[in-house]
């Protein structure tokens, strides 16, 4: 029906080639066992080479790139209002989360600060973002655990989450939403009082997916003790976010550094659980939506009036000088490494994504281990493709 | 500049961390600035690796990312260079102060490489810096010190061509091995954006109205597709 | 099947068959990006169902698929897989290419690393556009697909 051009054939050929290369460096004795780029456990596009000897996992090689999209690249020919459009996306079920730290390292060089009303809609946002991003974790876990009924309710009530973001924003995903300076609009009429009901809801699917999963025999049973991170070592590769607070370590961004956001202006608390394994790492999660739904709340009790923009140009040109900027994003620490040159778009931008460095341990994490609990801890430290790759 | 007039520019929370730098590698460090609750220190190329043990030793335990910069701006790319500041504005502020340093502990050579490191106890951030020979593109690796860098070396290697000297496994990580070239640096151009400009920043086309005007204009047009057809081509 | 096999096929026939075909469809998920999330969204989310069309998203394997839909940034690291499980499809065979990157490469068509559209590399019957679409696009995509079937003449598809 086609004929793939020369050049198709050509590199077709060659990362044939390149691919038994990399089977063949591995492969020595035992059965290897080839987990990816297709498949549900990674969902995405992660490629995991798993060298066998019975069912235990001898060495572990996770091949990323296949969703490598060259951002950095191409943050250097774009304007910092096209930026924004393109880092939406980076970890694509919290999109929003993704814009704030880049706008923040924007206004951090341009010297301005976005009014109080326009933070606190980011912040709303922001955890919304999360909401939308970990409830896909919630349901998907059971899924990879052989429970598929979670991820029906997962994406049942992530339903509300995104519609309240649409309606704000004008996109379910990739909101485009947050300017240098404060935002594109302000909220729709009624927006508080929906955010609220939902944010009910949200805490009803907290409660049933605690009751029928985590309360779960055979869930604890593959989840307790499997894939146990050490807090230094946890710290050594650079884990963050619910990873590393699974693992005892008591740091969250959004409270530790200042930040323009309005976290510090609500009441709540940071979950740290000592055991380090994925049962702490799901209940951690479970409780941090939880946390993020009453965070809303309060935000939209307290939600000051005035305007949402900041005065700056019409044609930003941000000054020069470098500024790194990182939050609490729904899957870890990102942030953003601006340098500007005086111009309409970035010199060079440095994104340091949270998922690259939570699966830079599965090497580490993965031998010894047995195979059904390889699908437990990759679901577990739960990463985003485009998160890793970027 | 003398180590006194850093030592002013740096706020108290780092004191302590700038004096255990100088005391360990003395000569090592060539210039130091905090911002905030961050800190950035340009180290020796040769102290690279000594700079991460002694970051690790007074409790940067978190490693949270290694990069590099390609500091070169004169080439003639294809694509539009967005980043550069219009000269006539430059002329027309002269009369202001002068813009603060680009190079935050910048360097004098083309390349760097940069590395944060996080303090969970103290909550402080440092960013270690060193730059790079042209000519000799080699850099020790602190994959031994910090797992995480593993990874983020083998990005960088990928990326911009630097070579970590004592790291494991050197090969490609985002890229088919097939691949030619370090993206990052800036005189890869992007092939895509040489064949055709951004079609955002072309002014549109004037109105048809004087004939003899058009005639010229078509015939730039014409030249212009030459050109493109040229690159294309080559 | 004889009849097939001598080069005529009767309307009536073909009608039959094709509106059997068109109602059950197994889809061969290819999930790469942000599209793939809502591309689950559509199937799993009991507010859009797709399995009201007759779409049954399950198929063990790209061997026992119909319909593959190609949703996401496709790259040139990827691309020879989707070439090769595309090839491993039993014919008669669709594939619907969801969202602006899999049909032209969309934001990233300046990029080192994107192949500008997967009709590069396998053919495509239905371009669904958005960045990404929403579920009722690709619900849309999927029934201007059953359309296509329906209209087809099955002794000019299977003989040749």
């Amino acid at each position: 029906m086609s004929n793939p051009s020369n050049w198709n054939q050509a590199s077709y050929i060659s990362a044939q080639a390149a691919d038994a290369r990399i089977n063949i460096e591995i492969e020595s004795e035992g059965t290897v066992l080839n987990l990816g780029p297709q498949h549900p456990a990674t969902h995405g596009t992660l490629r995991i080479v798993v060298k066998l000897e019975g069912e235990k996992v001898v060495s572990a090689d996770p091949v990323c790139g296949y969703m490598h999209r060259g951002y950095e690249k191409l943050t250097e020919v774009r304007t910092y209002a096209q930026v924004t459009t393109l880092i939406n996306r980076i970890d694509w079920l919290g999109s929003f989360a993704n814009e704030v730290p880049f706008i923040l390292a924007a206004e951090k060089l341009m010297e301005v600060e976005a009014p109080p009303r326009a933070q606190w809609i980011r912040t709303i946002l922001f955890e919304m973002a999360r909401i939308a991003n970990l409830s896909v974790f919630l349901g998907e876990m059971g899924v990879q655990l052989g429970a598929i009924t979670p991820v029906f309710y997962a994406f049942r009530d992530r339903e509300f989450v995104l519609n309240l973001i649409e309606s704000a924003t004008g996109g379910r995903f990739h909101p485009n939403f947050d300017r240098i300076g404060g935002l594109k609009e302000d909220l729709p009429k009624g927006w508080l009082q929906s955010t609220q009901q939902a944010m009910v809801k949200m805490r009803h699917f907290c409660d049933e997916l605690e009751q029928m999963l985590l309360e779960n025999e055979i869930f604890q049973a593959r989840c307790k003790g499997v894939g146990v991170i050490p807090a230094d070592v946890a710290l050594n590769y650079g884990l963050s976010g619910a990873n590393l607070r699974a693992s005892g370590v008591d740091w969250d961004i959004r409270r530790d550094q200042d930040c323009a956001l309005a976290w510090k202006h609500c009441d709540w608390k940071v979950h740290v659980l000592d055991e380090g394994d994925s049962f702490a790492r799901y209940k951690l999660r479970l409780q941090e939506v939880r946390e993020s739904t009453h965070i809303i709340d309060q935000l939209c009790q307290s939600i000051p009036s005035g305007s949402i923009m900041a005065k700056v140009p019409k044609i930003i040109r941000v000054p020069p000088g470098e500024a790194f900027v990182n939050t609490e994003n729904p899957l870890g620490e990102m942030g953003y490494y601006v340098i500007s040159k005086g111009g309409l778009g970035p010199f060079r931008t440095k994104i340091r994504t949270p998922s690259f460095n939570n699966i830079s341990i599965l090497p580490w994490l993965l031998k010894g281990v047995y195979l059904p609990d390889v699908i437990t801890i990759l679901a577990s430290l739960y990463f985003i493709l485009g998160d890793i790759d970027r | 500049m003398t180590e006194e007039n850093h030592l002013s520019t740096v706020s108290d929370l780092f004191s302590d961390t700038v004096a255990h730098f100088i005391e360990a590698l003395s000569e090592g460090v060539l210039q130091y600035e905090s911002k905030e609750k961050d800190l950035w220190i340009r180290v020796k190329n040769s102290s690279w690796a000594k700079a991460a043990q002694v970051a690790k030793s007074i409790n940067f335990n978190y490693f949270c990312f290694l990069s590099g910069i390609d500091w070169k701006d004169n080439d003639e790319l294809g694509s539009e260079k967005l980043w550069q500041a219009p000269s006539e504005s430059v002329e027309s502020k002269s009369s202001k102060p002068p813009p603060k340093l680009v190079k935050i502990a910048g360097g004098q050579s083309r390349f760097q490489v940069f590395a944060r490191l996080f303090s969970i106890e103290k909550k402080l951030g440092l960013f270690l810096k060193t730059d790079l020979d042209e000519k000799d593109l080699v850099i020790d690796s602190w994959s031994h010190i910090y797992k995480g860098a593993n990874w983020h070396e083998r990005e960088t290697w990928e990326m911009f061509g630097f070579v970590f000297k004592g790291h494991s496994d050197l090969r490609h990580i985002y890229l088919p091995s097939s691949f030619e070239g370090n993206p990052l640096r800036k005189d890869f151009s992007l092939l895509a954006r040489q064949v055709k400009p951004w079609p955002g920043l072309v002014d549109p086309e004037d109105m048809p109205e004087q004939p003899e005007q058009s005639n010229s204009k078509q015939s730039n047009i014409d030249e212009s597709s030459n050109n493109s057809d040229n690159s294309e081509q080559s | 099947m004889a009849l097939v096999n001598k080069k005529f096929f009767p309307k009536p026939l073909s009608h039959i068959l094709n509106n059997a075909r068109k109602y059950s469809l197994w889809v061969y998920q290819w999930g790469l990006a942000c599209c793939a999330i809502e591309m689950a969204a559509t199937f799993v989310s009991p507010r859009y169902d797709v399995m009201r069309l007759g779409v049954i998203p399950f198929p063990a394997s790209p061997r026992q698929a119909d319909l593959m839909i190609v949703s996401g940034t496709v790259t040139d690291k990827m691309a020879p897989s989707i070439r090769r499980l595309w090839e491993q499809m039993p014919d008669p065979k669709y594939v619907i290419s969801m969202g602006s990157c899999a049909n032209s490469g969309g934001p990233y068509w300046d990029s080192y690393s994107v192949t500008k559209g997967v009709d590069q590399i396998i053919p495509v019957d239905i371009y669904v556009p958005g960045c990404p679409p929403r579920p009722e696009a690709l619900l849309e995509a999927i029934v201007l697909l059953q359309k296509k079937i329906a209209t087809e003449d099955v002794s000019q598809r299977w003989i040749q």
